[in-house]
């Protein structure tokens, strides 16, 4: 597309990089057909074509971000579904990032959704605030509709996403090193997710089980926190920044004890992150070759597992696995075959979804902030795995877990969870009633031999 | 009062307000986009060329919905243009600045699939390649695939008579449509045809395909679904010579094979779409083909041999066939992709030309000389079966100036193609973009004969306005009757 | 032979249409009048025949296409055609055994102009869908032209396809330019006896679901089948149910074996090669099961869902005997005895199903009042009168022929 930046506005590097990318967009309008929001919404402000005309002429014209640019960008999901359909390679990612940083510094937004918003900055990444604030959900979920009549539909939202029953894990205690109990192959750090330990804390033991039998050392870190994608999609650049460095002085006292073969993610939606830290960390001087060598060890569970020869899965079972990839493992960091490959090569059947490239609605904390397309996406995602008719469905993020776990009818797990389970591991919470079916298998199989 | 008041332009301060009020009673207020920037989104196509900011954008959900905007916008005299995915080429979908925009995106719902009469009949914004995937796992789909498939609509297609790789053997939009249920200019819901074959009376259908929306606004049509081959697999043979690539192609249609499809590539072409796509296309050919034939694997490899055999009297340098469907859809993928894939290199004017077979070589000589004469470089990607060819002319858009120059490029291509025999658009429609090409093609009674069809749909000429005929002889035809200029406008 | 204007160049056409106007009279558009009788007459009417008008002017076997003068006979481009191995793939439909005429004798502007097409349009389609340009004089005597001779062209409105099923009231076609195919390597058909019409429609859509290609799939009544089957080894007194394969022999010998297997619970399935089953569909082509001189012929394009259950209905109220085209989309019902040959039953139940008939031929005895052209409804019919006063202001060009004022 044609540009009308001035010369003078091109010197700033942000604009450099935004022109770069305007360029390179042809507005064919596929990018519409796969975009998450666009199919709930019809609407060419909310698709990414729209969005990025939108803040081109902003960022043109170097007036303020509009209440109508503040709402579409709000509604989309960060899927990065249009990446992966753009065949002329728009880095929509970045883009919508300089986007968001801008409205956040001076876009119209009403005080609620202001305060959800700083709320959820707050909180969230902060295991500890976390786990009160889900105690005190619990109590408040009985409140939901008063909050929803009252206009707070994205608090009752916040709040419907609370699990009824809090369960620690017994196994998971936070820090500390897995020792396998053979020969050590290689030591890894495990990144636990600041959500999913308090949610859902047996995506992390299963992790770590899952590797530690591979002869792998897996170091959980006290010092390591939030990876700042939840600042990030909201806008707030120098809070992200603030969480990366963080790890990566982490990153760097571990290393320096002893060589780390790879940081390993169980979250996709942070692993897309942690692996642009690159590009977060860009104007950040002098830490250039450290940001580059740590970005390199970075691995989903799934990339890291796939070279690894399980071997003949402990528990063959027959189930019937729907499996969803995140938005932020299939678009973000182009993950397609390892988890299913990983599945299947331990006896699990699997099932794609249709419409596999659409986000179930969770997207981070889109399913807070924007509860309506969020709900209708999810309902769709439920329809899909409803027409599947799966025993249990597997995917690789928290957050995609929670949403579809709220919307369908059929477990949801994480895939860790079912591949520690086939070698050896527990059976995943949830899925207690096919433990007995996979027994039964297991008496067949046996007599059969 | 309200949202109103931010309609600011010159032109929206004309319109009595009574016009809003109107609007606003037959319409939730989240399908009126009135605000400057919402209104900004919509003021062009995939033809970035041409922007106009319209009036306003309305995004109906229902076929009365579109008939009461239709009748509203028939009293206040307000031109609309309808819309659907915006991935017009040639500037389809551009508005005009008194224009509303009806934008049928959300009139997404596939009403009725029946196998038994092999249709399917969907709402106006469903996408051309949704229809085939609704159909597709019990066996069926819908043929033609214009390479914006994935996002393109339905309604789209049958504006521009989209045609796609597979038409060869399949046919365009003409070929597929049944029935269409079309809201007039004055807001009347008309019905064309039915789940059945052939016009009762006069074939109003083969207008309304082709007539770029300005004959009514299609709000539902019903396709032919077509049984899915058992199989389908592409060969690519590259050739060292663009000539023997041409004359490949009218032997093996002279030998009575009809492919469902041949694609041709040149060499700038082949780079662009293997950047993107790694479907293993060879990278030091001038010209390659991908041939796709249908059937049994047998009855496939049958067909790929005796394309071969006549392939081999021309030197292929390169020759390879998919052996299974991930590479099929790889190498289409490629082929897909092609025009997006350019823009990672340059901004670009995609032609749409049909020429006869048999003057391909020259055809293809004579682009690349005139490109040379403007200095600009040149894709040539094409439907080589039917002799539709895509010259994509890359040029730089930041460029003062060059718009201007490349557009009078292609125009000299468009000249040349009528010259051999053929037609300035084969599947992407006249838009705005050649509107003042038709010349080329047509004479002053031509052109009277179809004005007077647009005449007689939409007396006030406001259905998407100013889009096919050359905006001179329109005016005169609605000045007086006739197209014929005068000499002062001549 | 009744006075006849015969056109040699397209100057003496325009002069006679503009005459016409000038004179306030009417001209009947003619080929060679094999069609003639379809349709109302209008007696006062000066026939115009543009059998003079013959020449095939272009014909490109490597692009597909052919254009000739709008009065060259058939056979003359079918001939050309054969030098070739091509064909023009949607079997135009001969009415000569219908009318008694001469095979083959049909122009082929006439073709076009009433657009009917053959047991093949199942698979590729019918005549309009292969009009790729004309040239034609309007009834203002204003020469046009629309489309071209390439496969693809979206610039205008699509006039060429539009002058096809107009029957020679908007303008006259002087010429034509068609898409051509190869014609098949080989061919055969299927045949299955003595099916009821319900099971044998069944038949039929299952055969054409599959991704074999039937290029013709026609189910025939015992009366209609007997007359249909000259020429071709049968067993007599039993309706016939037939679905044509057409591809290379490897193609076809695999493909029918597919079908066989499909459709054995259906009852036996024979096979029938290349020289009967051309045989047969030559027969069918001709239209020779609907030889009794006394029936009423009715052609009726319906919804195939709905087909069977029409048929039945018709048979309800009216002495009728139904065959099927286009597996079940085409319903060819020969009626005897009744004053308006079923028209208004018949034209109920069509209308209600979706589609339309149209009268070919009245029985013996029958009412003139009947429309031979299935009414419009009020907003086609203002459409239609639209479309009529813009290309042939003083109604000069075949006036009546399809519908009043038209």
């Amino acid at each position: 597309m044609k540009t009308e930046f001035t010369k003078r506005q091109l010197r700033n590097d942000n604009l450099q990089m935004a022109n770069d990318i305007f360029r390179r967009c042809v507005h064919c309008g596929l990018c519409t057909a796969t975009c998450s929001s666009y199919v709930v919404a019809g609407d060419e402000r909310d698709s990414p074509r729209g969005r990025i005309y939108m803040i081109k002429e902003m960022l043109e014209t170097g007036s303020a971000p509009d209440a109508s640019l503040t709402h579409h960008m709000d509604r989309c999901l960060t899927c990065l579904s249009c990446m992966t359909t753009c065949p002329s390679g728009v880095d929509y990612m970045h883009l919508s990032d300089l986007a968001r940083v801008e409205i956040e510094k001076r876009g119209p937004r009403p005080f609620r959704i202001r305060f959800t918003r700083g709320l959820l900055s707050s909180v969230m990444p902060y295991p500890r605030r976390f786990a009160v604030a889900m105690s005190l959900g619990r109590l408040a979920r009985p409140f939901r509709p008063l909050l929803k009549a009252a206009g707070f539909k994205e608090l009752a939202a916040m709040l419907e996403l609370v699990p009824k029953r809090g369960k620690q894990s017994p196994e998971f205690k936070g820090g500390g090193v897995a020792r396998p109990r053979g020969q050590q192959h290689r030591r890894v750090l495990l990144m636990t997710g600041c959500a999913q330990k308090i949610v859902r804390p047996a995506i992390n033991d299963a992790s770590i089980r899952l590797m530690a039998r591979q002869g792998i050392e897996v170091i959980v870190s006290q010092d390591t926190g939030c990876c700042g994608a939840l600042d990030m999609h909201m806008g707030r650049e120098s809070a992200a920044i603030k969480h990366a460095r963080r790890n990566l002085e982490a990153w760097q006292a571990l290393e320096d004890e002893a060589p780390l073969d790879g940081i390993i993610i169980n979250a996709s939606g942070c692993g897309t992150s942690v692996k642009d830290y690159p590009h977060l960390l860009q104007n950040v001087k002098g830490i250039e070759e450290q940001v580059a060598h740590f970005s390199a060890k970075v691995y989903d569970i799934s990339e890291f597992l796939a070279d690894y020869n399980f071997g003949m899965a402990e528990q063959w079972t027959d189930l019937n696995v729907a499996l969803h990839l995140p938005c932020s493992m299939m678009h973000g960091q182009k993950i397609s075959y390892q988890p299913m490959q990983l599945l299947q090569n331990a006896g699990f059947n699997i099932h794609t979804l249709d419409e596999a490239h659409i986000c179930c609605g969770s997207a981070g904390t889109y399913n807070i902030l924007q509860p309506d397309i969020a709900n209708e996406l999810g309902q769709r995602k439920a329809a899909h795995i409803a027409r599947v008719k799966p025993d249990v469905v597997a995917t690789g993020n928290l957050g995609c877990l929670t949403q579809m776990g709220h919307h369908s009818v059929y477990p949801v797990v994480h895939f860790v969870e079912l591949l520690d389970w086939a070698y050896g591991g527990p059976c995943p919470d949830g899925l207690e009633h096919l433990q007995d079916r996979v027994d039964r298998l297991a008496k067949t199989n046996k007599r059969n031999k | 009062m309200g949202i109103f008041t931010t309609v600011s332009n010159r032109v929206a301060a004309k319109v009595p307000r009574s016009l809003w009020r109107d609007l606003k009673e037959v319409l939730k207020p989240d399908q009126l986009i009135l605000d400057e920037s919402g209104r900004r989104a919509y003021e062009t196509d995939a033809l970035t060329a041409y922007k106009v900011m319209p009036l306003a954008v309305i995004m109906p959900e229902t076929t009365e919905e579109v008939a009461a905007v239709a009748e509203i916008a028939h009293r206040y005299s307000i031109p609309l243009v309808p819309r659907g995915a915006g991935t017009s080429l040639a500037g389809g979908a551009v508005p005009i600045e008194t224009a509303i925009v009806l934008c049928l995106s959300r009139m997404n719902k596939i009403i009725d699939i029946d196998y038994t009469n092999r249709t399917a009949t969907v709402e106006a914004g469903v996408t051309n390649l949704a229809i085939s995937q609704a159909v597709d796992r019990d066996g069926y789909f819908y043929a033609p695939d214009p390479s914006s498939q994935l996002a393109c609509t339905i309604a789209g297609n049958i504006a521009m008579n989209s045609g796609g790789a597979h038409c060869l053997k399949y046919g365009v939009t003409t070929h597929n449509l049944l029935a269409v249920k079309m809201v007039t200019a004055d807001g009347q819901v008309l019905e064309f045809g039915g789940s059945f074959f052939d016009p009762i009376g006069y074939d109003f259908l083969s207008l309304i395909a082709g007539s770029e929306g300005g004959l009514g606004i299609v709000t539902e049509a019903t396709v032919m679904l077509r049984s899915k081959p058992e199989g389908a697999r592409p060969i690519l043979l590259g050739f060292d010579d663009i000539d023997a690539a041409g004359d490949c192609v009218a032997e093996i249609i002279g030998e009575g094979i009809i492919p469902v499809a041949i694609e041709f590539m040149d060499r700038p072409a082949i780079k662009v779409c293997e950047e993107f796509a790694g479907a293993g296309y060879p990278l030091d050919v001038e010209a390659l083909l991908l041939i796709e034939v249908e059937g049994s694997d047998e009855e496939i490899d049958a067909a790929l041999q005796q394309i071969l055999r006549i392939a081999s009297k021309f030197n292929p340098s390169h020759k390879r066939i998919a052996t299974s469907a991930e590479e099929a859809a790889t190498i289409w993928h490629g082929r897909k992709s092609a025009f997006g894939a350019m823009g990672r290199i340059s901004e670009y004017l995609c032609m749409d030309g049909v020429i006869p077979l048999s003057k391909l070589s020259t055809v293809l000589e004579k682009i690349s000389e005139i490109c040379k004469s403007y200095k600009f470089e040149v894709a040539n990607i094409f439907h080589a079966g039917d002799g539709n060819l895509h010259p994509l002319i890359m040029y730089d858009a930041n460029k003062p100036g060059e718009i201007e120059r490349v557009e009078k490029c292609g125009a000299e291509i468009l000249e040349l193609c009528v010259l051999a025999g053929g037609c300035i658009t084969g599947e992407h429609g006249v838009g705005i973009e050649k509107r003042d090409l038709m010349p080329l093609q047509f004479d002053t009674l031509d052109f009277d004969n179809q004005m007077r069809i647009k005449q007689l749909f939409d007396p006030d000429w406001r259905l998407n306005p100013n889009k096919v005929f050359p905006l001179k002889m329109s005016q005169a035809f609605q000045d007086t009757g006739s197209s014929l200029l005068s000499e002062d406008d001549a | 032979m009744e006075d006849m204007l015969t056109p040699l160049v397209n100057r003496d056409l325009k002069e006679m249409i503009l005459e016409a106007n000038n004179k306030k009279t009417n001209l009947e558009i003619l080929g060679h009048g094999t069609k003639r009788t379809i349709g109302r007459i209008n007696s006062d009417a000066t026939p115009l025949s543009l059998r003079r008008l013959s020449e095939i002017t272009l014909y490109e076997p490597s692009e597909l296409v052919l254009s000739a003068r709008a009065g060259t006979p058939i056979v003359e481009i079918e001939r050309a055609l054969k030098s070739y191995n091509q064909q023009l793939p949607f079997e135009y439909l001969d009415f000569s055994r219908v009318f008694g005429t001469e095979p083959g004798w049909g122009t082929i502007g006439s073709i076009f102009a009433t657009n009917f097409s053959g047991s093949r349009r199942i698979l590729k389609g019918s005549a309009r869908d292969h009009l790729l340009g004309v040239n034609a004089i309007n009834g203002r005597g204003e020469e046009f032209k629309s489309g071209g001779r390439v496969m693809k062209n979206v610039a205008g409105y699509d006039l060429a396809k539009f002058m096809a099923n107009s029957w020679g009231t908007l303008g006259v076609m002087t010429d034509v330019t068609m898409k051509l195919l190869p014609a098949p390597v080989d061919e055969c058909t299927l045949f299955m006896y003595g099916l009821g019409e319900d099971i044998a429609l069944e038949a039929l859509r299952a055969a054409v679901a599959t991704p074999y290609e039937i290029s013709g799939a026609v189910y025939l009544n015992q009366e209609h089948a007997h007359s249909c089957l000259e020429g071709v080894t049968y067993v007599r007194d039993k309706s016939v149910t037939a679905m044509r394969l057409e591809n290379t022999s490897k193609s076809i010998a695999y493909r029918s074996e597919r079908i066989r297997d499909l459709l054995s619970a259906f009852g036996d399935i024979y096979y029938i090669d290349q020289p009967e089953s051309q045989i047969f569909w030559q027969n069918m082509r001709q239209l020779m099961f609907l030889s009794e001189p006394e029936d009423a012929i009715w052609r009726i394009s319906t919804t195939p869902r709905k087909a069977y259950q029409s048929a039945r209905q018709i048979k309800k109220l009216v002495d009728a005997k139904v065959s099927y085209d286009w597996a079940g989309g085409l319903l060819w019902v020969t009626t005897r005895g009744v004053s308006d040959m079923g028209s208004s039953d018949i034209r109920r139940i069509v209308a209600e199903a979706g589609g339309f008939a149209t009268l070919i031929r009245p029985g013996a005895g029958a009412s003139s009042d009947v429309s031979p052209f299935h009414p419009l409804d009020p907003s086609h019919m203002k459409l239609t009168k639209g479309i009529k006063d813009m290309f042939d202001p003083n109604g000069v060009l075949n006036p009546g022929r399809m519908y009043d004022g038209i």
